[in-house]
């Protein structure tokens, strides 16, 4: 059993971690409605652990794998048909350091950046992220097709990156090809 | 590893749209390739802060400052954990007002804390007190989208279609527009020089200039000699004479101007307002005969409006030859503006992704435009930097016509034959055979697919062209007004 400054260890460290840990579950669980429930056993749960944790290691990989399990059960226990990657890759994916992510400056580009976007395609954005719709929803409030929905958000996501990048020119994101 | 493909299927990853083959293709590339890994993060981080954003623009929080005090530990005092490992789970009303909590430590702080963007944080570029810069060379901040017919520039500084990076630009005779990547257009009257230091923020050390601010844009400045101009959502106008004080004018909106290193000079000028700028003495004045002294950006609201990594230029560019232009935008001009049609021409409408047409219903449909109907012709054009070797570059934009598009010319045969028809007399073309597009129905394509969208009103192309060694060129016919 994990004594209180145990517990007060790695609560420190999850919510040192937890964008991180959000983007991790985010990028999981299509379904933006269950990535708060996630997050919010997965904290439960390294607190219960905290005796597991050996400081000094690696916190988000072990976080991150906590999270995992976590989304496998809420999938289970909610019939989701989500794809999830295989617990392999998780692992892999888990273990490269993040470093240096400040989404409190992405999230001021994206502001500006998204008046860049064309009208359809600022649409799908928001319906996507802000109204938390997944692409079939969306194809149905705007008429179109689940594929033709996949592609203007793909599209937008990156006129949306390239954008913020161009806003941040010291950002951690490793944009593929460029100038 | 294919970087395009990779992005691919991540964005599918992300909106829960893989197919298995995908995911298993996802998964082994993920697996074999640790800079796969980092590209999953730099999409999942991206995923979530776009998330975070849409939380906070639709959900604004009240302040959690006071809340924080409370969940996080301040570093000399120790405190209890927010949730004790040894009395079993709390209630569920209490764990979650503990997450909600830091959920808005994660994600609402920046809305009511938000720190103000400074635009020097934007810059990536040093400049020293003797006007150079010391930016990469590579680093552009826009393009120059238009320049009259006299126009001359200096040193590096190399005209329409040209990218304006940080490097100090000369206009020696005649005007330029150019248009910056946050959609500021700046209209430049020689003689003078500018130096952009980043999309918002630049410095004039001589001549004149007006910019049109969009309002994404507002905060946009401008230092000059003498006096500094921070724009409030505006047209205006600066200019800096060899003698005399400098001036600033607004045609329509507000600016707050300064004289440099005084703050008690600050004025905030609004819609016909002109004032001097002098050491110890600022004059405001309202007077019409003022406005032939300031260059006057020409009215954009019949041009084609366009978003994304694509310019338009206002004149046709005088070659298209591979290699000419060192940027990453795609650009389109007009190249006739009035011109019937001397035999019936088969185009191009509809959708031409090849994602969809995997399902079957995508076939290119053509159609064919009368002998004599009368159209605007103009042509996309897309020559990446760097276009020799190198990773491939995408670039996504989307122009929208005022009148209905009749549709495109994208096979290469069907491009050469109707240069002769539309070409712009003062431009020299592309020959090259592997300049149209790459896409599964006009040739051979494969996974560096370009993709063209036709919205369905019709007025509206949306473009995903993917730079290799070649250039990317096709063309687009638009009914003419009235017709």
């Amino acid at each position: 059993m994990a004594t209180q400054d145990e517990a007060s260890n790695v609560q420190l460290l999850f919510v040192q971690n937890i964008f991180v840990l959000r983007g991790f579950v985010t990028a999981l669980l299509p379904d933006f409605s269950q990535v708060d429930d996630v997050i919010q056993e997965t904290f439960l749960t390294v607190t219960a652990k905290a005796n597991d944790f050996e400081p000094g290691t690696n916190f988000q990989a072990w976080a991150c794998t906590i999270a995992r399990y976590k989304v496998l059960e809420l999938t289970r226990r909610t019939n989701t048909n989500v794809v999830l990657l295989d617990a392999e890759v998780i692992e892999a994916l888990c273990s490269t350091p993040l470093n240096n992510w400040n989404p409190e400056s992405e999230m001021l580009a994206i502001e500006k950046c998204k008046e860049t976007l064309a009208p359809q395609a600022r649409r799908a954005i928001e319906l996507r992220y802000e109204k938390a719709k997944q692409p079939p929803e969306i194809a149905k409030q705007m008429g179109w097709k689940v594929n033709a929905v996949n592609v203007a958000l793909s599209r937008a996501r990156r006129v949306l990156r390239d954008c913020v990048k161009r806003h941040l020119p010291d950002s951690n994101m490793n944009f593929q090809g460029g100038k | 590893m294919d970087s395009n493909r990779l992005d691919e299927l991540l964005d599918l990853y992300l909106d829960g749209a893989l197919s298995p083959q995908d995911k298993s293709e996802l998964e082994s590339i993920l697996l074999s390739e640790p800079s796969a890994r980092d590209q999953f993060w730099d999409h999942a981080k991206f995923h979530s802060s776009l998330r975070l954003y849409g939380e906070q623009a639709s959900c604004k929080h009240e302040s959690v400052e006071k809340l924080l005090a409370i969940l996080l530990p301040s570093k000399d005092q120790p405190s209890a954990p927010i949730v004790s490992p040894t009395s079993g789970f709390p209630p569920p009303i209490i764990t979650s007002i503990i997450f909600m909590l830091l959920l808005l430590v994660a994600g609402t702080l920046w809305f009511t804390n938000r720190p103000t963007v400074q635009p020097d944080q934007h810059a990536d570029t040093e400049f020293s007190s003797d006007g150079s810069t010391t930016a990469a060379a590579e680093s552009f901040v826009g393009i120059v989208i238009g320049q009259s017919s006299e126009a001359n520039w200096a040193g590096t500084s190399r005209g329409l279609g040209h990218a304006i990076g940080h490097k100090q630009l000369k206009l020696e005779k005649g005007e330029a527009t150019l248009q910056l990547d946050n959609g500021v257009e700046i209209q430049l009257r020689s003689p003078s020089e500018l130096t952009m230091l980043s999309v918002d923020h630049g410095i004039l050390h001589s001549g004149q200039l007006s910019a049109r601010v969009p309002p994404e844009a507002i905060g946009f400045h401008i230092e000059a000699p003498g006096v500094n101009v921070v724009d409030l959502g505006t047209e205006f106008s600066l200019a800096i004479g060899e003698s005399g004080a400098p001036q600033v004018h607004v045609f329509e909106g507000k600016v707050r101007a300064e004289i440099a290193d005084e703050p008690s000079s600050v004025k905030e000028l609004v819609t016909g307002e002109t004032a001097s700028f002098e050491s110890g003495k600022v004059a405001v004045r309202f007077d019409e005969d003022d406005l032939g002294e300031f260059p006057k950006l020409a009215g954009d609201k019949d041009l084609p409006k366009t978003f994304g990594k694509l310019v338009f230029l206002r004149q046709a560019p005088q070659t298209l030859i591979n290699g000419t232009y060192e940027h990453d935008s795609i650009m389109v001009f007009r190249e006739q503006q009035d011109l019937a049609l001397p035999e019936q021409l088969s185009v191009l409408r509809g959708v031409t992704n090849q994602r969809l047409s995997d399902e079957g219903d995508s076939v290119p449909e053509y159609v064919e435009i009368d002998a004599g109907t009368r159209v605007q012709s103009y042509l996309v054009h897309f020559d990446r930097v760097d276009a020799r070797g190198g990773p491939g570059f995408t670039a996504e934009g989307t122009v929208r016509f005022k009148e209905p598009i009749l549709g495109f010319i994208v096979k290469r045969k069907s491009l050469d034959r109707t240069d002769e028809i539309f070409r712009h007399p003062k431009t020299v073309y592309e020959q090259a055979n592997t300049r149209p597009l790459e896409m599964r129905f006009v040739g051979r394509a494969h996974r560096s697919h370009d993709e063209v969208y036709l919205s369905d009103d019709g007025h509206e192309l949306t473009m995903t062209l993917r730079g290799g060694n070649a250039v990317d060129q096709f063309r687009v016919l638009v009914a003419v007004e009235g017709q």
